[in-house]
């Protein structure tokens, strides 16, 4: 009986450890295979970037010797969607960011250079200092490609696996490096330690990261002036402000206080202002009360936000757009002088729907770019900017607007709302000489309306 | 006799522990594996896209959930405008030259974000006061105006990120360029 008993468990457990060992082979069979296919998708990658970048060094060399207008536009089109894909691989190889942060900023301005070439390049020739730039873009590029080599050579060998970073799982990228193939790169990103200063038509271009502020005028205000400024420009819908307080400083672009207003003892209910310390301008307000339900149309929401605008001094703005979620309506507002939009010049704001309370604020945009200008008359008039419209568009209405280039600088138009099909286009005509300068397509969507 | 028969009893009780035991290890696996499986993007059911797009049903709903998801991995216990902020980070990445420039490119860059390297941002439905957040920054709402990186100073960091040049603090977050 006992034996029988004994011989019973043996089996069971035997059987056990087989099933157990079985499970385990499938695991370390599972966990081999998704290796294998991580370790491709990053060879994939990692082979993809070294071959556009090959390819980026190619043409920019061809660039130099093309003296056809036709082939010159090629070449480009050429470089901007190489330099692109290069530097999108590039993004998705398991490396910390900072080891491939500059090599991604070079790729990014190649390509974008490229783009703004294809767009000015009317006549074919490239300029003296056009031909100087891509001539200096071609020698980083070929000491690029030299050290994608020996990176390349360092995989090959098997000096390091794009998978053994896994244990790196969980950790963020500011932590520094995870991998040995960081250290590889990391002597690529060195070679590129003398990256030119590229000024340029385009929106990666290096002169956008350092402007200014034109928007702000006057002296420095004091934090008890800029608490002052914060609880007038807030909207408290009826409610007291217990406590105000400085959260913190904020630096960068406008520096400015972060004030926060509190109306009860919670600070997660609490209104953040920020003002900016030259001048003392609201920059960006913040209300993070929920709302649960919409009292409001949007007519009613717009005569809520236009009068909370003129009650702080704010005059002269247009609405352009509206959008609903969650009970709030996002508007947003341009600046307009005279008869001209300036939609550099936007503000945006929120308004609840139950009570018509202006939630949420937002004036960078505004403090960025407004300044008085002096707009020179449009060259050419409505009819012959709505001659430069495609025949096949229905032509509805227009009017001035000065647009934002893609490298922050400005340009008056002629805006003309058009139809194709039950499709709104906003086309843009230079006021100057006549060229479609932009297009933007109007979503109707339930709640809102949004450009595209 | 009786010392054979404790040992056929001891066997009897071992024998039966590690049966207990490996079935307890088969349970665990079962629901272990089960709860990691739900991490995987695929597994995302597309009933649950389908509310996130009622939630918010614009032509921008794609951007705004999973903007949205990486808020609520990144910043679930932050006040409002920490949720912003780091909305904003992303979007900010997007328009830098040493970044990806599409949302996606951002979000799944290796080792960019913690919460999408575990997983974390598909184990979790984003709140509300998320989806509102990353709404706002979509908007051009940017408490931070111009960061490209957070971190929370009190966990261990890399001594390179100290090399950024700090903009803000917003919470427990601090916001640098």
């Amino acid at each position: 009986m006992t034996a029988s008993r004994q011989t019973g468990a043996i089996i069971a457990l035997a059987v056990l450890w087989g099933a157990t060992v079985l499970w385990g082979i499938g695991q370390v069979r599972g966990l081999r295979q998704a290796d294998v296919l991580l370790q491709n998708k990053y060879g994939r990658a990692f082979y993809e970037t070294k071959q556009r970048t090959k390819n980026v060094e190619a043409l920019l060399s061809k660039g130099l010797v093309s003296g056809s207008p036709d082939q010159m536009d090629a070449i480009l089109s050429d470089l901007w969607y190489n330099a692109n894909s290069a530097q999108e691989n590039l993004s998705q190889l398991p490396v910390s960011h900072d080891v491939v942060a500059r090599t991604s900023k070079f790729l990014s301005q190649v390509g974008d250079y490229a783009y703004t070439l294809t767009k000015s390049n009317q006549d074919g020739a490239l300029s003296d200092k056009d031909w100087g730039t891509m001539q200096q873009l071609y020698r980083t590029s070929v000491s690029l490609n030299q050290e994608m080599s020996t990176v390349e050579r360092e995989a090959a060998a098997g000096s390091f696996h794009w998978t053994e970073v896994q244990g790196g799982l969980g950790q963020t990228l500011p932590q520094g490096p995870v991998s040995s193939a960081d250290r590889s790169f990391r002597n690529m990103e060195t070679q590129l330690h003398e990256l030119p200063v590229l000024v340029y038509d385009g929106p990666f271009s290096d002169h956008i990261e350092q402007m200014k502020p034109l928007g702000l005028a006057g002296g420095m205000v004091t934090l008890d002036q800029a608490k002052a400024i914060a609880g007038r420009f807030a909207d408290l819908a009826g409610a007291t402000v217990q406590q105000t307080v400085l959260a913190n400083e904020v630096q960068g672009k406008i520096p400015s206080y972060s004030i926060q207003l509190r109306i009860d003892n919670n600070p997660a209910d609490a209104i953040t202002v920020n003002v900016s310390k030259q001048g003392g301008q609201v920059v960006s307000l913040l209300n993070p009360r929920t709302v649960s339900i919409s009292k409001l149309n949007d007519g009613q929401a717009l005569t809520a936000a236009g009068a909370f605008l003129n009650s702080r001094g704010l005059t002269g703005f247009v609405p352009t757009y509206t959008l609903r979620s969650q009970n709030i309506a996002t508007i947003a507002f341009a600046y307009k002088q005279g008869n001209v939009m300036i939609y550099p010049d936007q503000i945006k704001l929120q308004v609840a729907l139950d009570n018509g309370q202006v939630l949420g604020y937002e004036a960078l945009g505004y403090l960025t770019a407004h300044h008085q200008r002096v707009i020179a008359a449009p060259a050419i008039t409505a009819a012959q900017a709505k001659s430069k419209l495609s025949p096949r568009v229905q032509a509805q209405s227009e009017r001035l607007a000065l647009i934002p280039t893609s490298s922050k600088g400005e340009v008056l138009t002629y805006e003309w709302k058009t139809m194709l099909g039950n499709d709104v286009f906003l086309v843009y005509i230079n006021a100057k000489n006549g060229e479609e300068e932009q297009i933007l397509k109007l979503l109707n969507v339930p709640n809102g309306t949004l450009t595209l | 006799m009786k010392y054979a028969d404790l040992r056929g009893q001891s066997g009897l009780l071992a024998a039966w522990a590690c049966l207990v035991l490996l079935l307890a290890g088969t349970v665990y696996y079962i629901f272990g594996f089960g709860a990691q499986r739900h991490y995987l993007p695929h597994s995302v059911p597309g009933a649950q896209s389908q509310q996130m797009a009622e939630a918010a049903p614009d032509s921008d709903s794609d951007n705004v959930s999973l903007l949205a998801r990486v808020i609520e991995g990144e910043a679930a216990d932050e006040p409002y405008d920490g949720k912003v902020a780091v909305g904003a980070v992303l979007l900010n990445r997007m328009q830098s030259s040493a970044f990806p420039h599409t949302l996606a490119g951002v979000v799944f860059q290796p080792y960019a974000f913690e919460s999408v390297s575990n997983g974390l941002i598909w184990a979790r439905q984003p709140t509300e006061e998320c989806i509102r957040a990353a709404s706002a920054a979509l908007s051009g709402w940017d408490p931070t105006f111009g960061a490209l990186y957070f971190w929370n100073p009190s966990k261990s960091v890399s001594p390179w990120i100290w090399t950024r040049q700090i903009l803000t603090q917003i919470g427990h977050q601090v916001f640098g360029i």
